[in-house]
């Protein structure tokens, strides 16, 4: 069986600042893949690389056993991604930013219809369909956003801090949901957070990703141990990244345009 | 990539923009009343703004064969050999001195009725007419009062001849005043200010939405975080610029419809011509603008300098392209800058349409320079953003 993700000496370049370091690793069908890491450590550039929202600098990386260079358009039909900025439109109802992103995948109308109500009434949103995104809350919002992001039921998914700012009780509905694609509809799952406690437990593996570069890439419990009996991810992550803060440099910004945002925060535009 | 596909692609977007339109109710109202506004307080402002002109030309056509309209057309020559303001140009037939009017190498035109000498000999008033243009409203002014004093005087040297030879039955009327000057404009209802300004801010709101239209659009969907969707969608990036482009072309199509049925109910601004050249004006000047947006936001690698770019383009073609003044009234460097400006074409076309009723074959070359902008900019400007969003 092929490798849902396949990525060989991955490298991203912003002009003298390698932000992605030769990374290589193997996801395999059916699998939740967490990447951990400080911001600024490349997480969010190495989604994008596989999204073909980035062009490599230098490397390979196949989605689904298609270049993500040269074939971007089957990638694309292929995956959903759930970003970190939420992509839905203030002025449109949940059932118009459905349609309008379902209908760029090609889907038929009359499935694309019942699509949208089973998405939905998934997220219980269904009774809001007619309001404005733009009344939602920051809650409601990442639930739709995620559900954009399985509209044209894509066979990878990447989460990209899909939990983000939530309230205990939103992020814990998120992360049923993230496990029930993966569990019932055998759903491939790349997932970046900062919460420990999330990756530990929803991921079959965890990568570590530090200056670019992945340091350690492991089970969940097989990370914990290399720490010693009784130590969570938290220790196994410390352990291996310092304990240095590292705010996002200053960089040279001439080109800060195509620059993806590293780290998070609230989504203060959305207000 | 499948061009049905593409097609459907464009549309969704398109549709997507619309309806985004459709509900930023005061951004809507704003773009209106914006142009209202500007016409409002520039019509209110200079009801007939005379400016100092200069190498003005005037047709002069003499219909008179007997020995007084020869004497009038030497004189007004002769008066005006030193003039910089005027420049006469001798016409034969009173209907090429309008085709040329119309065509604008003459600015307005002075006529010796074929009766003039008869009139005089019988001592009955004659009547010189002088010809404008309500397209070109400053100019017509001063060639109006111009061309009038100068009547006025030329009346009064005759009258005193008359005085002088004491003539017998002769009314009063006549001897006080022999030519009388009659101002007469070349389309009926003549023509206000507004009539003039009107064509010109129209085309200047068309030009400032479509300018940074696509450009603000992109930036905000990139800021909001939803130009993310639509890149990693399996749809090609010229679906993306182009259902923007057809968005925004609706919105300014509609949004100039709006200007001008308020620009007619609240000024009374005359619409002379038809109304599908007046659309189809609008559409080309809004695509050559949104070319130029387009290139310029992917020429600029982010946001602060598009808005530089962008401003330059704007400020130019805001004074230069013949809103306010005509052009052929400014200096020969800054006349050379507006003939590259797209706005100048579009004005130029709107205004004979809308004022003089003009048809499309007096249109053709502005018409054809807006298509070649927009050709150009949009082949040259969506490659451009091709790659300036996936770098």
């Amino acid at each position: 069986m092929p490798y849902a993700i396949h990525v060989e000496g991955l490298t991203k370049m912003f002009g003298n600042f390698t932000a992605v370091d030769k990374i290589s690793f193997n996801i395999s069908q059916g699998e939740i893949f967490g990447l951990l890491g400080p911001n600024g450590a490349g997480k969010t550039t190495t989604i994008k690389m596989l999204c073909t929202l980035l062009l490599p600098s230098e490397g390979k990386a196949e989605v689904d056993g298609h270049d993500v260079v040269k074939e971007a358009d089957e990638v694309r039909k292929k995956i959903g991604v759930v970003t970190e900025k939420i992509i839905a439109y203030d002025r449109l109802t949940p059932v118009e930013n459905l349609s309008i992103f379902g209908r760029l995948y090609g889907m038929d109308s009359k499935i694309l219809k019942e699509r949208i109500e089973e998405l939905l009434k998934l997220v219980e949103l269904w009774d809001f369909r007619k309001s404005l995104v733009g009344n939602f809350s920051s809650g409601m919002r990442q639930r739709l956003n995620v559900v954009r992001a399985l509209i044209h039921d894509p066979d990878i998914l990447f989460l990209d801090e899909p939990t983000i700012g939530l309230d205990p009780t939103s992020a814990y509905n998120i992360r049923e949901q993230i496990r029930q694609l993966n569990k019932e509809r055998r759903k491939t799952i790349f997932l970046t957070t900062h919460y420990m406690d999330e990756a530990d437990r929803l991921s079959d593996r965890i990568g570590i990703i530090d200056y670019g570069k992945i340091i350690a890439l492991d089970t969940p419990s097989n990370l914990k141990a290399s720490v010693g009996p009784d130590a969570t991810l938290e220790d196994a992550f410390i352990k291996l990244t310092g304990v240095k803060i590292r705010d996002e440099p200053v960089k040279n910004n001439r080109f800060r345009r195509p620059r993806p945002r590293f780290g998070g925060g609230f989504r203060h535009e959305h207000i | 990539m499948n061009i049905s596909k593409t097609f459907q692609d464009v549309l969704t977007i398109t549709y997507k923009d619309l309806k985004e339109f459709e509900r930023n109710r005061i951004g809507l109202v704003a773009s209106i009343m914006m142009p209202i506004m500007l016409i409002a307080m520039f019509g209110y402002m200079f009801p007939s703004s005379s400016n100092v002109v200069h190498d003005v030309e005037v047709g002069i056509v003499n219909l008179d064969n007997g020995i007084y309209g020869k004497q009038l057309s030497d004189t007004i020559h002769l008066a005006l050999s030193n003039s910089t303001a005027f420049k006469l140009v001798n016409v034969t037939a009173l209907d090429d001195a309008r085709n040329m009017m119309f065509a604008g190498t003459v600015k307005g035109a002075i006529v010796i009725p074929e009766n003039l000498t008869q009139s005089l000999l019988s001592m009955n008033r004659a009547k010189i007419i002088i010809l404008t243009n309500p397209a070109e409203t400053s100019l017509s002014t001063a060639i109006a009062e111009g061309f009038n004093a100068l009547i006025n005087v030329v009346s009064r040297q005759f009258s005193y001849s008359l005085i002088a030879r004491n003539m017998p039955g002769a009314s009063p009327d006549f001897i006080l005043e022999p030519i009388q000057s009659d101002v007469q404009s070349i389309v009926t209802g003549g023509g206000s200010y507004f009539d003039f300004v009107a064509p010109g801010f129209i085309g200047m709101g068309v030009m400032m939405s479509g300018l940074t239209a696509v450009g603000v659009a992109i930036a905000r969907e990139r800021e909001i975080g939803t130009l993310d969707g639509l890149l990693m969608a399996p749809i090609s990036r010229t679906s993306i610029i182009l259902g923007k482009t057809l968005a925004q072309t609706i919105r300014n199509l509609i949004q100039g419809t709006f200007i001008i049925a308020l620009a007619i109910f609240l000024f009374g601004v005359h619409i002379r011509g038809n109304p599908l050249l007046i659309a189809a004006i609008l559409i080309l000047g809004t695509l050559s603008f949104l070319g130029l947006g387009i290139l310029a936001t992917s020429i600029a690698r982010e946001q602060e300098s598009a808005h530089f770019i962008l401003g330059f383009l704007q400020f130019p073609m805001m004074f230069l392209s013949g809103i306010l003044f005509p052009v052929e009234q400014m200096p020969v460097p800054l006349q050379v800058v507006s003939k590259v400006l797209p706005l100048t074409y579009a004005i130029d076309a709107l205004r004979k349409v809308m004022i003089l009723g003009s048809g499309i074959d007096a249109i053709l070359l502005p018409l054809i320079i807006l298509v070649a902008i927009a050709i150009v900019t949009v082949a040259l400007g969506v490659p451009l953003f091709d790659r300036a969003v996936r770098k």
